[in-house]
């Protein structure tokens, strides 16, 4: 690869993330993909490492899958993705501004409510495609079984806030996170989450693949396996032994119980 | 395919299993005929869908394969409806339990062990009825109903490519080029899954107790396709090839076909040898980083009693949250076309160097900075400068004479403002520009901002 083809590249994936040799189900080739491909298919190991080179004081990296990573790789396919190092500093470029005005609602929602309710949906998105079906942050592979209904997401965040609303600032609850979540009116969980996930695909951590219909993408996959540890781990989640002890949240399909009840959270 | 062998193998295991008979008691004799319509018309139909998401497997990538070609299909050839078809499917998807007794050394006699991976297909986890296909279980049956085994086996496979080169039988060579290249896959699938699940204790001893095995099948594999390609490459084949391809009719396999395709395995089959060495590498190591599943739905009834900070949640956003690239460091390049351009389409005064002026410009740009500079940086201090603000402050102005080229330079290069211990930034917002300078000429176009940094 030489400097203009490699400037070719990094401008195609910062902005489209993925690259596909042949592109999983209904999509289309990108415009300038089959030029980025091209360059990337003849690119020797020499030309990746000199790619990885200029990408990692940026904190990123370029990850190149074939068809025996994974089954849902197609045939004689390559993917190669622009995906966060796990131990690498963000850019200066990179910004999350737009979070805020994907969830926001109205203008004078202040950037802790937007905080609020990104987290809240993010880690409820998570369990759909994770928790739910038993699957490990590990299991990259399981990529492509990742699908969800926007439906499905918008019912588990407002059964998420009823719970919230139900245990309430008497017996614990964050203040601010239950004014935030409990002034929630109509349309408006679904309107936020539509734009939550606007937001993902834009990303390239989610794809669309019919009316109403997403798929997590092998980005979105890799990044949380190699990532989470050093970031979502450490700041969001607490230790296994404290989850466990907020107990009949909501059971994963899997277990036979009807138990929804919300106690016994222990700080 | 001949399911009936298959099933021939197993039906009186399963009756057996079936059986409600009590140890002691009195033994009818076992039926020979068996409950049903005695049609064989919903094991055809659950062969034929097993056939045919083995079929489509391949280009779904092992995704979820849609029905309805299917289901059309049964409508024609068994006059059957669509929910007779969902009842099969229904069937196969539903896992029944088997028990087993398991013979152990130090144990009771008779430990009952159980499973229910019984499954042949399945349906998504977000109950659409549309789609399904082989479990696991499903694909193994359908191996198992081919009389084909595993991996170990595989090299069988391989070097019926050298019989096929050897017996002139040229056309077979890509469709057993592409069974062994989808048997390395499969295999590369089931090491990757092993790899990011914790360990399964009788699946890790397997491996362990037969790595050697698995490496020599793989080194079989890879010894057979490179043999198949040598013999290829040989002048003698080539000239039976060339004969054997001018008598064919139609699309008529190429040697570049045949070449590529062995070559792909090779490569196949060496990426398989690494991931296998891997994999031996992590039973060795017994110290695996795999992350099992979290409660992400209790994490987030967590958040509600404490709400990570800004900054908290802000470093889990920016190592996996959704992200776009915001640059706001145009050279001074940009800046200065923006504003050459905008001036142009206005048809106003076009800011030009001429000679003289090229000559004075250091000297005005002094000028400009002796006068303005404290001024500018005090300004600095308290926020953003604007250059509609600039221009309103009056810095526009220098001994009388419109001093635009100057102002817009300190924009451009504000390094001439030698701050020391902090840097100036630049930004600019498209479009929002609109001043008026003292000589009454319009200014429009994009806005610049200039900051301190730190």
């Amino acid at each position: 690869m030489d400097i203009s083809e490699i400037g070719q590249t990094y401008q195609f994936l910062l902005r489209q993330r993925i690259a596909e040799s042949k592109p999983s189900g209904r999509r289309r080739m990108r415009p300038g993909e089959s030029d980025v491909v091209s360059i990337l298919r003849s690119a020797d190991v020499d030309g990746i490492d000199q790619f990885n080179d200029f990408l990692r004081p940026q904190g990123m990296q370029i990850r190149e899958y074939t068809d025996t990573d994974f089954g849902a790789i197609p045939v004689g396919g390559k993917i190669w993705l622009l995906a966060r190092h796990p131990e690498g500093n963000p850019p200066e470029y990179m910004s999350t501004k737009r979070i805020y005005e994907a969830i926001r609602l109205r203008d004078n929602e202040s950037h802790e409510s937007g905080n609020i309710w990104f987290l809240h949906i993010w880690l409820i998105y998570l369990s759909l495609i994770y928790t739910r079906p038993g699957r490990g942050v590990s299991q990259i592979s399981d990529y492509k079984d990742a699908m969800f209904l926007e439906k499905q997401l918008i019912d588990a965040v407002r059964e998420h806030i009823e719970k919230v609303r139900n245990i309430g600032i008497d017996k614990g609850a964050t203040r601010k996170v239950v004014e935030v979540l409990d002034s929630e009116k109509g349309s408006d969980v679904s309107r936020r989450i539509k734009g939550f996930l606007s937001l993902m695909c834009d990303s390239g951590l989610l794809i669309q693949i019919s009316d109403g219909e997403y798929q997590q993408t092998l980005l979105g996959a890799v990044e949380i396996a190699e990532g989470f540890d050093r970031s979502m781990r450490h700041y969001i989640i607490p230790e296994e032994s404290v989850l466990n002890n907020i107990v009949n949240v909501m059971a994963p399909e899997t277990e036979q119980t009807d138990e929804m009840e919300v106690a016994d959270v222990i700080n | 395919m001949d399911w009936t062998d298959y099933l021939s193998t197993v039906v009186r295991l399963v009756d057996l299993h079936d059986s409600g008979h009590k140890p002691g008691t009195a033994s009818p004799p076992p039926s020979e005929d068996r409950p049903g319509l005695g049609t064989g018309l919903w094991l055809d139909i659950a062969v034929k869908l097993i056939e045919y998401l083995h079929e489509h497997d391949i280009e779904a990538n092992e995704g979820w394969i849609y029905l309805g070609e299917f289901i059309e299909e049964m409508g024609k050839h068994h006059g059957v409806s669509e929910d007779d078809v969902q009842y099969v499917v229904s069937y196969l998807a539903t896992p029944s339990r088997i028990c087993s007794v398991v013979e152990k050394d130090d144990g009771p006699p008779h430990a009952i062990k159980t499973t229910k991976e019984t499954a042949l297909v399945e349906r998504p986890l977000h109950q659409v009825a549309d789609r399904c296909r082989l479990t696991q279980i499903g694909r193994q049956a359908l191996q198992m109903a081919k009389m084909t085994s595993n991996w170990l086996y595989a090299k069988h496979d391989a070097q019926k490519l050298c019989t096929a080169i050897l017996t002139e039988d040229f056309g077979v060579i890509i469709t057993q080029a592409a069974a062994i290249a989808q048997a390395v896959r499969s295999f590369s699938h089931e090491i990757t899954r092993l790899l990011e699940r914790p360990g399964e204790q009788e699946v890790w001893e397997t491996y362990t107790k037969r790595a050697n095995d698995y490496i020599e099948a793989i080194s079989d594999v890879g010894d057979a396709v490179i043999g198949a390609s040598d013999l290829f490459a040989t002048k003698d084949v080539r000239v039976r090839f060339e004969a054997w391809q001018s008598a064919q009719q139609g699309d008529v396999i190429s040697a570049e076909l045949i070449n590529e395709t062995l070559l792909e395995i090779m490569q196949s089959v060496t990426k398989l040898r690494r991931k296998f060495a891997d994999l031996i590498t992590e039973l060795a190591s017994q110290k695996r980083t795999i992350i099992g599943n979290i409660r992400f739905d209790k994490a987030a009834l967590w958040a509600a009693f404490n709400m990570p900070s800004h900054d908290q949640i802000q470093l889990c956003l920016t190592a996996l949250g959704p992200w776009e690239v915001e640059a706001f460091f145009p050279s001074p390049l940009d800046l200065y076309g923006a504003m050459r351009a905008d001036i142009e389409e206005d048809h106003t005064n076009i800011l030009q160097f001429d000679e003289e002026s090229e000559q004075e410009l250091p000297a005005a740009i002094h000028r400009f900075l002796t006068q303005y500079k404290q001024e500018i940086l005090d300004t600095l201090q308290e926020g953003s400068v604007s250059l509609s603000a600039a221009i309103a402050k009056g810095w526009v102005s220098l001994d009388g004479a419109i001093a635009l080229t100057e102002l817009v330079g300190v924009y451009a290069a504000p390094d001439w403002m030698g701050v020391e211990g902090q840097q100036i930034g630049i930004a600019f917002s498209p479009g929002v520009l609109n001043a008026t300078l003292p000589d009454g000429a319009h200014l429009r176009g994009d806005e610049l901002m200039m900051f301190l940094t730190n």
